[in-house]
């Protein structure tokens, strides 16, 4: 046999031997296919037109609730609406919150408003407000932002924590009287603030490229959910670190980990019309509650701590889960 | 002289592998006690144990006369058998991190002197010779002034100077410390080593003073090596030994 088909054969033997990464090799495409079929298996979201409602709709609530294929929210104020019309995350907003009631779409989205307008039991007049040509991507963003830290967070310390096994560098340290606690919390501040300079990075392209506006008070919370997502995103990574032992099986959890969540987490698109209970299911994510929380706050303004505590809080409780289960699983080797 | 170690009917399981097996000795120091026996002996197994790193699954440890644990890190040094070489880490940033955990007179600069490399300060650990390696590791190793130190072959694969350079120092080490010593090396344990702990299969077959171990060779068997004959001696494999068990 020459020595070619050899090296194949080595090749094709070192993962066919290896049952976790034969299964992740063979299963992985699978579950990524079962996954995006129940994602989408009404269609893209995208499909499904938005529509947000300022104000108390009274009568006109029995005419929303009538329109087919229609996603209807509610939110706080007109600066929300316009934020979800100038970022493409609604199709119109209806305003019923002082005066008449006014619909107003996007030039590309009068005529749907017009059907809009044609189903109300009250007449209104549909509006057309010009929005920002590079309103999507201001859409995208955040949910890009949230996917940098998402992936520093895995990457980042799970991946050197099994790299730093692999070298022993664990194993030696175990032999000093380093605490657990100072190697484990200079991984996160080492991390976190390589990510917040990412972070820092990312808002000044955004502020000169798509004419991002942030008050500094909205600035400020973006760099600390950012924070917290990098921790929490750590503690997922510690975790999976504790867990899987191997660099090349970590790469391939990661990816599997990953696909999933970002398809899942409202990074590219709103996951509320998704089927079945996987709307809830997102929610629960701590990745979907950071894109959430960042997104209310660079696109509809919302700086009231009142509105992203509830969303912090689910990302908090991931964290203290993840650093519970790394630090009762750590071993400095085995 | 005081006990620095007491080991007492150690047993190590890995499973259904027994890598070790009812091990007991002890050791006075200062002095350099070299652990010997033919791969798989649980050579390594044992250092874990003694370094703290795994718990036996019977027996006990005593180190300075008190139980293993909590184990006494600052009292203890370390070079392990394969030791650890960072990317991106230079030799100085590496014995910075040291000097730091254990609080190192003199910082990173005491500990590349103690090295002689100074000079290699800024050179990252991934570029430095065989030689110039073990010298750092052993320089961390000391470099808090532990009164136990464990080499674990740290003369493998050097080159015969470097080899000479490193155990001139670990003689030096053992005059004013004790120091436990693997190695394969016959001839280095037998220039270096006070006591000896030959061990096949995860069993002690005989520990003592060197030279009443040579002398307890049979005459037969002798042939004018010292330490060599007592290994031969002492460690020769008989089938149902196990001796591949670690």
């Amino acid at each position: 046999m020459s020595a070619f088909l050899v090296l194949v054969r080595l090749r094709v033997l070192d993962v066919a031997r290896s049952k976790a990464s034969l299964g992740l090799l063979m299963g992985l495409p699978l579950v990524l296919l079962a996954v995006v079929a129940l994602v989408f298996v009404d269609g893209h979201p995208f499909e499904r037109r938005h529509l947000v409602v300022v104000g108390d709709p009274g009568a006109l609530g029995a005419s929303l609730a009538a329109l087919p294929e229609v996603h209807v929210e509610r939110v706080a104020t007109r600066k929300a609406a316009f934020g979800r019309l100038d970022s493409r995350m609604a199709s119109a907003a209806l305003l019923v919150d002082e005066g008449a009631p006014r619909l107003l779409s996007s030039p590309r989205e009068a005529v749907f408003a017009r059907g809009v307008a044609a189903s109300l039991s009250v007449p209104v007049a549909p509006e057309v407000r010009p929005v920002p040509r590079l309103g999507y991507v201001q859409y995208l963003l955040p949910g890009l932002l949230s996917f940098s830290v998402l992936i520093a967070g895995l990457f980042g310390v799970g991946y050197a924590m099994v790299r730093f096994r692999e070298s022993l560098f664990l194993k030696k340290l175990a032999t000093t009287p380093l605490p657990r606690a100072s190697f484990v919390g200079a991984q996160i501040v080492a991390r976190s603030l390589l990510v917040l300079a990412q972070t820092a990075l990312l808002l000044v392209v955004a502020t000169v490229a798509l004419s991002l506006s942030l008050s500094p008070i909205a600035m400020a919370w973006v760099f600390a959910l950012t924070l917290l997502g990098i921790v929490t995103f750590l503690g997922v990574g510690f975790a999976l670190a504790t867990v899987v032992r191997r660099e090349s099986m970590l790469v391939d959890v990661i990816s599997a980990v990953t696909t999933p969540l970002v398809l899942s987490s409202e990074i590219f698109f709103p996951v509320d019309v998704l089927p079945g209970p996987l709307p809830a299911l997102a929610g629960a994510l701590p990745s979907t509650q950071m894109v959430r929380l960042v997104r209310a706050v660079m696109i509809e303004g919302v700086v009231e701590p009142a509105a992203l505590v509830p969303g912090m809080l689910i990302m908090a409780a991931w964290a203290v889960a993840t650093y519970v289960l790394a630090v009762v699983s750590f071993r400095w080797h085995h | 002289m005081s006990e620095i170690v007491r080991v007492e009917g150690v047993t190590k399981r890995f499973g259904d592998v027994t890598a070790l097996s009812g091990v007991s000795f002890a050791i006075e120091g200062p002095k350099i006690v070299g652990i010997l026996g033919p791969n798989g002996a649980g050579k390594t197994t044992l250092l874990d144990l003694l370094e703290g790193l795994a718990e036996p699954t019977t027996g006990s440890i005593r180190l300075f006369g008190a139980p293993l644990r909590p184990y006494p890190r600052r009292r203890v040094g370390v070079v392990m058998q394969k030791e650890c070489v960072l990317d991106n880490v230079t030799t100085s940033e590496y014995a910075e991190l040291f000097a730091a955990i254990f609080g190192v007179r003199g910082g990173a600069g005491a500990i590349l002197r103690a090295a002689e490399l100074d000079a290699r300060a800024g050179t990252p650990m991934q570029r430095l010779s065989g030689g110039e390696a073990q010298r750092l590791h052993l320089a961390l190793a000391v470099a808090h002034e532990p009164e136990l130190v464990f080499l674990d072959e740290p003369t493998a694969h050097l080159d015969p100077d470097a080899k000479r350079r490193l155990g001139e120092r670990v003689k030096q080490l053992g005059r004013e410390r004790t120091v436990v010593l693997c190695t394969h090396d016959l001839h280095e344990a037998d220039a270096l080593c006070d006591e000896l702990v030959f061990l096949v299969g995860g069993r002690v077959r005989a520990s003592g003073p060197k030279d009443e171990l040579v002398r307890a060779v049979p005459p037969e068997a002798r042939r004018g090596a010292g330490v060599e004959d007592a290994f031969f001696h002492f460690c020769a494999v008989r089938i149902g030994d196990g001796g591949d068990s670690a």
